[in-house]
C-alpha cells in the first residue's frame, strides 16, 4: 500500500494568500445560489474582503517568506512573490471597488462577476508564485480564463463580445504555444520544475528552443511587442472596471512570472543572448505602444496603447536583471509596477465616475472643460495623466527613475536614451487629455454621472500617487513596516 | 513486428482521418471523422503502454466531446445542413506554417530520443504497480496541489460559459 502524505498547517500556512482568494471565490458562488434573484447584496464591499484579508495573510507572514517550497516544488514562499502577490492584491481590492459602481451603472449586477474576479486574483497570485511548469499554467488558466469572460461580460455590446472572443481566441493559442515551449522542456529533461530542468537541460538545443517558447507565452500576457496586437481592442471593447484589472494585477503577475522564468533560465544565457532579445523587445514594445498611442481618440485605446508602452518600461528592469542578475533592477520594476497600479486605476476610475447610465463618454474631445465643470475628478485626471507622462514629483517619475538608473549603472545607456526619448513623445498624448480639460470649450453638455466610492477610489489613488513620489520613505517611521523603498529592495527570488 | 504494424495501420488511420476532419465539406461527417481520429489516437497510447491514457481519450474525447459536438450541431438546427467553403485566402502562408510545425516537431522527437532520459520520481518500476495505480497515486500525492487547482478552474471555466451562455438575464 501507498502511504498518504500527510498535510499539515506548515503546509498550507504559505498558500493562505491563495486559498483565501480561491476559497472566497467558491463562498461567492455559494452566496450567489443562495440569494438568488434578491438585488441589493453588497458584492462589492464583501468581494473586497478576500483581496484585504490576502492582504493581512501577506503581512503576517511576512518574515517567513523566505524560499520554502510547499507541495513538492509547487509553490514557493518567497519575498519577490510576497511583494508580486501584495501589488495583485492592491490592484484587485482598487479594480472591485470600481466595479461595484460600473456594474450599476451599466445595469448587470451579478454575482459570478465577483466569483470570477476572486478566481482570477488566485490564479495571479499563484502564477507569481511558482516555477513548476504545471502550476505556472494552471495559474496562467486559472487567471485567464475568469479574464476572457468578464471581457466579455457586457453581451449586449458587441465591442464587449469583440473584445472577449478575440482574448479568448489569442490567449487560449498562447496558452497553446506556452504548453508546448514548457513539453519541449520536460522532453528533454525529464522533469516539470523549470529550475531543474533548465539547470538540466542547460546544453541541450531542444530545452533552449522550449524556453524561448514559453518566454513568447508569457510575453503574450504581459502585452509585449511583436505579441500585443490584441491590447488594444480587448481594452476598449472590456468594461472598464475588467480593463482596469487586466492592465494592473495581470500586469504585476506576468512581469513576476517572467522575472521568475528570467532568473530560472540563467544557465541557458551561455547559449542564448536573451538579454540582446529582450532588449530588442523593450525597445520596439515601448515605440510601438508610444507611437500609436499618439492618434488615439478613444481614451480606453489611448490608454492600452500606453499600457503597451509602460511594458516596454518595466522589461527594461528584465533586460538588465537577465544581464547581471541584480535584484535592484527587479526592485525598480516592482516599484513601477505599484507606481503604475496607483496611476492607472485612478484613471480608469475617473472614466467610470464620468460614465452615466446610458453611456461612458470615451472620446478625449468628449472631455473638452470637464477639468472646469468638475474641478476635483479634473484635478485627479491630471495627476494621473502628469504621473503616466513620467513628470515629478508624481509617482511615475521615480518609477521611471529607479528602474533607469539602476539600467545606466550597468551600462545600458543606448536603452536609456531610447526609453527617454520614448518617455518624452508620451507627453504629447497624455497632455492632450490635459488640454481638452481645461482649455477647450465644451462642445455640448454632457450628463455627467457620479459615484461616491469611485470618487473615494480616485482620490486614494490620487494621494497614493503623489505619496510614492514624494516620499518613498514614509512610513518607515512606523515600526515593524517598511517603506516602499525598503520594501521593493528586500524583494528577491529565491535561488534554489 | 505485432507492435509495428498496429503502429502502421493505427498512424495510416489516423492520417486519413485527420486529413478528412478537415477536408469535408459536411459538419456532421467532420466531427465523424474527428472521432475516429481521436479513437485511432487512442490506439496508439495503448501500443504506448499507456491503458490509462487510452481509457480517458475514449472516455472523454470519442466518448465526450464527439458527442457533445453531435448534440451542438443536432441541437443548432441551422448547423446541420452548412456546407463549409474551404477556400483559405492565405493557402501559402499557410502551408508554410503548417511546415514550420512539422520542423518542430521532428526536430523536437528526433532531439528527444536522441537525448533519452530517465523518467523520474515514477512509482511503477520500483514498487511494481500497475501503470493507472502509479498515475493515480501520483496525482494525489506529489501533485495534488495542480490536481486541486485544476477542480477551480474547470468551475471557474464553467460558471464563465453559463455566465456568456444564459439566455436571459434574471
Amino acid at each position: 500500500m501507498l502511504a498518504i502524505p500527510e498535510i499539515g498547517w506548515s503546509d498550507l500556512t504559505p498558500l493562505l494568500p491563495f486559498l483565501i482568494l480561491c476559497v472566497g471565490g467558491l463562498v461567492l458562488v455559494l452566496i450567489d445560489a443562495l440569494i438568488r434573484g434578491r438585488a441589493g447584496f453588497p458584492w462589492a464591499p464583501v468581494t473586497a474582503l478576500l483581496p484585504a484579508a490576502a492582504l493581512v495573510a501577506y503581512a503576517a507572514r511576512w518574515g517567513d517568506a523566505v524560499g520554502e517550497t510547499v507541495f513538492g516544488t509547487m509553490f514557493i514562499e518567497d519575498s519577490f512573490g510576497s511583494t508580486v502577490g501584495v501589488l495583485i492584491c492592491i490592484a484587485t481590492l482598487l479594480a472591485v471597488f470600481l466595479s461595484g459602481s460600473y456594474l450599476d451603472k451599466v445595469g448587470r449586477t451579478r454575482g459570478e462577476y465577483y466569483a470570477l474576479i476572486a478566481f482570477s486574483a488566485s490564479g495571479l497570485v499563484l502564477f507569481a508564485s511558482t516555477t513548476e511548469l504545471l502550476s505556472l499554467f494552471l495559474g496562467l488558466e486559472l487567471l485567464s480564463i475568469p479574464v476572457y469572460v468578464l471581457s466579455g461580460y457586457l453581451r449586449k455590446n458587441p465591442l464587449s463580445l469583440e473584445a472577449g472572443m478575440k482574448y479568448f481566441l489569442l490567449g487560449a493559442f498562447s496558452s497553446a504555444v506556452f504548453l508546448f515551449g514548457g513539453a519541449l522542456i520536460y522532453v528533454t529533461t525529464g522533469t516539470t520544475d523549470l529550475v531543474e530542468g533548465l539547470r538540466l537541460g542547460a546544453g541541450s538545443p531542444l530545452a533552449q528552443l522550449g524556453f524561448l517558447i514559453l518566454l513568447s507565452g508569457l510575453l503574450f500576457k504581459a502585452a509585449t511587442v511583436p505579441f500585443h496586437m490584441w491590447t488594444p481592442d480587448v481594452y476598449q471593447g472590456a468594461p472598464t472596471a475588467v480593463t482596469a484589472f487586466m492592465a494592473t494585477a495581470v500586469k504585476a503577475a506576468a512581469f513576476g512570472a517572467l522575472a521568475r522564468v528570467v532568473a530560472a533560465g540563467s544557465p541557458l544565457w551561455d547559449n542564448i543572448p536573451l538579454t540582446q532579445v529582450l532588449w530588442w523587445v523593450a525597445v520596439l514594445t515601448m515605440t510601438v505602444g508610444n507611437l500609436a498611442a499618439l492618434t488615439q481618440t478613444n481614451v480606453k485605446r489611448m490608454l492600452a496603447y500606453s499600457s503597451i508602452a509602460h511594458a516596454g518600461y518595466l522589461l527594461i528592469g528584465l533586460v538588465v536583471f537577465s544581464q547581471t542578475g541584480d535584484h535592484d533592477a527587479l526592485s525598480g520594476m516592482l516599484y513601477y509596477l505599484l507606481a503604475y497600479t496607483v496611476m492607472n486605476i485612478g484613471a480608469f476610475g475617473v472614466v467610470i465616475y464620468w460614465a452615466n447610465h446610458e453611456r461612458e463618454h470615451l472620446e478625449i474631445p468628449q472631455y473638452a472643460g470637464l477639468g472646469w465643470r468638475t474641478p476635483a475628478l479634473g484635478l485627479a485626471m491630471s495627476v494621473f495623466m502628469i504621473s503616466l507622462a513620467g513628470i515629478p514629483p508624481t509617482a511615475g517619475f521615480f518609477g521611471k527613475y529607479y528602474i533607469f538608473r539602476s539600467a545606466i549603472e550597468h551600462g545600458f545607456h543606448s536603452l536609456i536614451i531610447i526609453a527617454v526619448l520614448n518617455s518624452a513623445l508620451s507627453v504629447y498624448y497624455y497632455l492632450r487629455v490635459m488640454v481638452a480639460l481645461y482649455m477647450r470649450k465644451p462642445v455640448a453638455t454632457l450628463e455627467l454621472g457620479r459615484s461616491t466610492v469611485v470618487g473615494a477610489v480616485v482620490a486614494v489613488c490620487a494621494v497614493a500617487t503623489f505619496w510614492i513620489g514624494f516620499a518613498p520613505d514614509a512610513f518607515s517611521f512606523v515600526p515593524g513596516v517598511p517603506s516602499i523603498v525598503e520594501w521593493v529592495q528586500g524583494a528577491a527570488i529565491a535561488a534554489r | 513486428m505485432l507492435e509495428w504494424i498496429a503502429f502502421v495501420v493505427l498512424g495510416a488511420t489516423l492520417l486519413t482521418a485527420g486529413w478528412k476532419v478537415v477536408t469535408s465539406r459536411d459538419l456532421v461527417h467532420s466531427v465523424l471523422w474527428l472521432g475516429l481520429t481521436l479513437a485511432a489516437t487512442a490506439g496508439l497510447f495503448v501500443t504506448l503502454h499507456a491503458e490509462f491514457l487510452a481509457a480517458v481519450q475514449i472516455l472523454l474525447y470519442t466518448g465526450g466531446v464527439v458527442t457533445l459536438m453531435i448534440f451542438g450541431i443536432m441541437l443548432t438546427r441551422r448547423l446541420s445542413s452548412v456546407h463549409i467553403e474551404h477556400g483559405s485566402t492565405s493557402r501559402a502562408r499557410a502551408f508554410a506554417l503548417a511546415l514550420a510545425a512539422l520542423a518542430l516537431v521532428v526536430f523536437g522527437v528526433s532531439e528527444a530520443s536522441r537525448v533519452g532520459y530517465e523518467v523520474g520520481g515514477s512509482d511503477a518500476g520500483s514498487s511494481g504497480l500497475g501503470d493507472t495505480q502509479a498515475l493515480g497515486s501520483m496525482v494525489l500525492r506529489d501533485l495534488v496541489l495542480p490536481f486541486e487547482v485544476l477542480s477551480i478552474l474547470l468551475l471557474a471555466a464553467m460558471i464563465g460559459a453559463i455566465v456568456l451562455a444564459r439566455k436571459v438575464d434574471p
